[in-house]
């Protein structure tokens, strides 16, 4: 398991949260999610073999929050 | 259409204040003879409508129903049966509210952003060891095990060991000990903390995240994040009221046909205030206190707070400064003054604790001492002004035939004695006193409530015993081990008791575990942070009942937010039946609701 932050510019409702969160339950090999709506970041755990980083990214931009960042570890 | 919403919401704040122009020129239109109402609105609908309708249909393809999906169908429908007015009111309103709330959201994480903000940025890292050249890079570029300059008046930047060079380190970022600490090759040293003299070089051991300082910031963003039964509940409600609202708009347009009603139910669905009003008050709660040096592991940890009636202390470290310092001083012959500097320059070369304790008791001039010699486990034997001196304990006394029975010392401290010339000079009692405030602290904690304190220590009962007689304990108990304290903790539980246990957080840790709520005090250290709930980083025992007050502040915050959202919520419906309440109406209640619990919310901000 990889643990991903997604770094994001700035979510202003709360309802944004739960959109974000169910939105990457939809993505194959994400695990625990959650969605730091006061720091502004996304962390997830993706299993590399299903899905890579980048897909959470274009999810979360997809939905209209720019993603700034994205730390692997 | 990702880079058009992303345009839109790049310019949010100019299309807003277009609107808002719009919104003036429709009504000053009316009185002139050009109407240019009806077109201003529906102008106003279509600029501020479009970014809506798209995050709508953006949530839509994950089939999330949105809040944006039902202000969308409300406009349209609203638009479709030619209620310009209303459609351009209710797109503007809601565009307003959105601009607002994300600016109170930004003042609200200001407390936070200042803890982030005194994070290291970048280091400097070691290119070439042998002439020290550095390069500055982004903290978060440091690999383990990298070489780190550190110099005069910088932050450290990372978790490591000096591997060259020695200073000294403020370190009360994290310990709240703001005394600066020696470092030299070998010893740890702490992102955050500050190099007050001197230059290191510092090999990397733990970077980012993973600092101590690093783990403040990631619990105190967790807490802020996190949540209360309550405000699960919520949620979940939440997540099911924006559908249920959509159903029940459609029921009542297909029985009652009438659009205008059904458009008006859209428009309340909001649940807004609701939705928004806990996590403000959660925010504003956790930013306060951590700036304040109470990190809370969590909105559940401060409601917790508010629920304890007992508290268990350990006493060293906790109730004591942990550090051992001179308590009586009884002189039996020869100046007093004298005897000590007699005393304090033969300490003066040893590092042992009771020394040490000696040394910070007397201040002045010292003699040089000619010879001196130890005697284990008793003392020291030397020759110090011309004076023979024996130092050391009632054993030493005795063994070179000096009587020291009936001096009344503290029974609870350690005794150190001087001789003169084979004459009792001077008894002293060292003992790890009390914390200086710590009584009137604990009067002020039960001026809150009147809690149960109880006392759990290692030490022998007759030292507990003093303690408690001081401080006015409801029960002390000494001579434990870490498994009894938890087993008392648990017979207290057992009896009815919400207990929290407050110890130095490096030992007890079964207390800690086995207490309601467990408080580590005065250490910002991994382990404190691993096993408590609730971490006191300043070094001060003030630092309790403030943050018991905290609790009860927005623990009762909260409340009121979720009273004020369920009473907008009943009241629009209540009016939107009576037939007293319209679609632009409904928005305006909607977000002056959102406006007042955030500004409660914010009254968090100037807690002190």
């Amino acid at each position: 398991m990889t643990k991903v932050t997604l770094k994001l510019s700035n979510m202003s409702c709360p309802s944004c949260m739960t959109k974000i969160q169910k939105a990457l339950s939809q993505i194959n090999g994400v695990e625990k999610i959650s969605v730091l709506f006061n720091a502004g970041k996304v962390k997830a755990e993706i299993d590399e073999s299903q899905t890579e980083p980048n897909a959470l990214a274009k999810v979360v931009t997809g939905l209209g929050y720019p993603v700034e960042k994205i730390i692997v570890k | 259409m990702i880079t058009i919403q992303n345009w839109f919401s790049e310019h949010k704040k100019h299309l807003t204040i277009s609107m808002t122009v719009l919104v003036a020129i429709a009504y000053l239109s009316r009185l002139t003879p050009y109407n240019l109402y009806n077109v201003s609105m529906i102008a106003i609908a279509a600029l501020g409508g479009v970014p809506i309708l798209l995050r709508a249909a953006s949530a839509l393809r994950y089939k999330i129903v949105s809040i944006e999906f039902l202000v969308s169908i409300a406009v349209i429908s609203a638009l479709f049966i030619g209620e310009y007015s209303e459609a351009g009111i209710v797109i503007w309103l809601f565009s307003l509210g959105d601009l607002l709330e994300e600016a109170t959201l930004a003042k609200s994480r200001q407390s936070i952003q200042d803890l982030v903000n005194l994070a290291p940025k970048t280091a400097l890292k070691i290119t070439d060891l042998d002439s020290k050249t550095s390069e500055e890079v982004d903290v978060d570029e440091v690999e383990l095990g990298d070489l780190l300059l550190v110099k005069t008046g910088s932050q450290v930047p990372v978790d490591g060991s000096v591997y060259q060079g020695d200073g000294h380190v403020n370190e009360a970022s994290i310990t709240g000990e703001s005394k600066p600490s020696h470092k030299e090759v070998g010893t740890p040293v702490y992102a955050g903390t500050s190099l007050e003299s001197g230059t290191l070089i510092v090999q990397a051991e733990k970077v980012g995240e993973d600092t101590t300082f690093g783990r403040l910031i990631e619990l105190v963003e967790e807490a802020q994040d996190s949540k209360t039964k309550v405000q699960k509940l919520i949620d979940r409600f939440s997540q099911y009221y924006t559908p249920f609202v959509l159903l029940l708009a459609l029921v009542v347009g297909f029985f009652t046909k009438d659009v205008r009603l059904a458009t008006t139910i859209l428009v309340l669905g909001c649940p807004g205030a609701l939705v928004i009003g806990v996590p403000i008050s959660t925010v504003t709660g956790i930013g306060s206190s951590a700036k304040s040096g109470i990190i809370a592991k969590g909105s559940a940890a401060l409601d917790q707070l508010t629920k304890i009636d007992t508290f268990v202390f350990d006493k060293t470290g906790t109730l004591t400064t942990g550090k051992p310092s001179v308590s009586q001083v009884v002189n039996l012959t020869g100046n007093e003054r004298d005897n000590l500097q007699l005393l304090a320059s033969l300490e003066a070369e040893s590092d042992h604790p009771l020394a040490k304790a000696i040394n910070a008791y007397y201040d002045g001039d010292l003699f040089p001492v000619a010879k001196s010699e130890v005697v284990a486990g008793r003392g020291l034997a030397a020759q110090v002004n011309g004076a023979n001196l024996l130092v050391g304990n009632e054993r030493l006394m005795s063994e070179n035939g000096i009587a020291t029975a009936g001096i009344d010392l503290d029974p609870t401290g350690s005794h150190v004695y001087l001789a003169v010339n084979g004459k009792l000079a001077l008894a002293l009692a060292i003992a790890d006193t009390l914390r200086s405030d710590a009584l009137e602290q604990l009067a002020a904690l039960r001026k809150i409530k009147p809690y149960k304190f109880v006392l759990l220590s290692g030490d022998q009962q007759t030292v507990v015993d003093a303690v408690a007689r001081e401080l006015n304990f409801d029960e002390a108990h000494g001579s434990l081990l870490p498994a009894d304290k938890a087993a008392y903790i648990k017979s207290l539980q057992a009896g009815g008791h919400q207990v929290a246990f407050i110890g130095d957080g490096i030992n007890d840790s079964p207390a800690l575990a086995t207490a309601d709520l467990a408080i580590a005090m005065g250490s910002g250290t991994d382990v404190a942070i691993d096993v408590s709930d609730l971490v006191l980083v300043k070094d001060q025992f003030s630092q309790l009942p403030t943050a018991v007050r905290f609790a009860n502040k927005t623990i009762a915050n909260m409340r009121q937010n979720i009273a004020i959202s369920l009473l907008t919520v009943a009241l629009l419906f209540i009016g939107l039946f009576a037939g007293y309440v319209e679609m632009g109406l409904g928005m305006l209640i909607h977000e002056l609701s959102i406006l007042v619990v955030t500004a409660n919310g914010m009254r968090l901000l100037r807690l002190t």
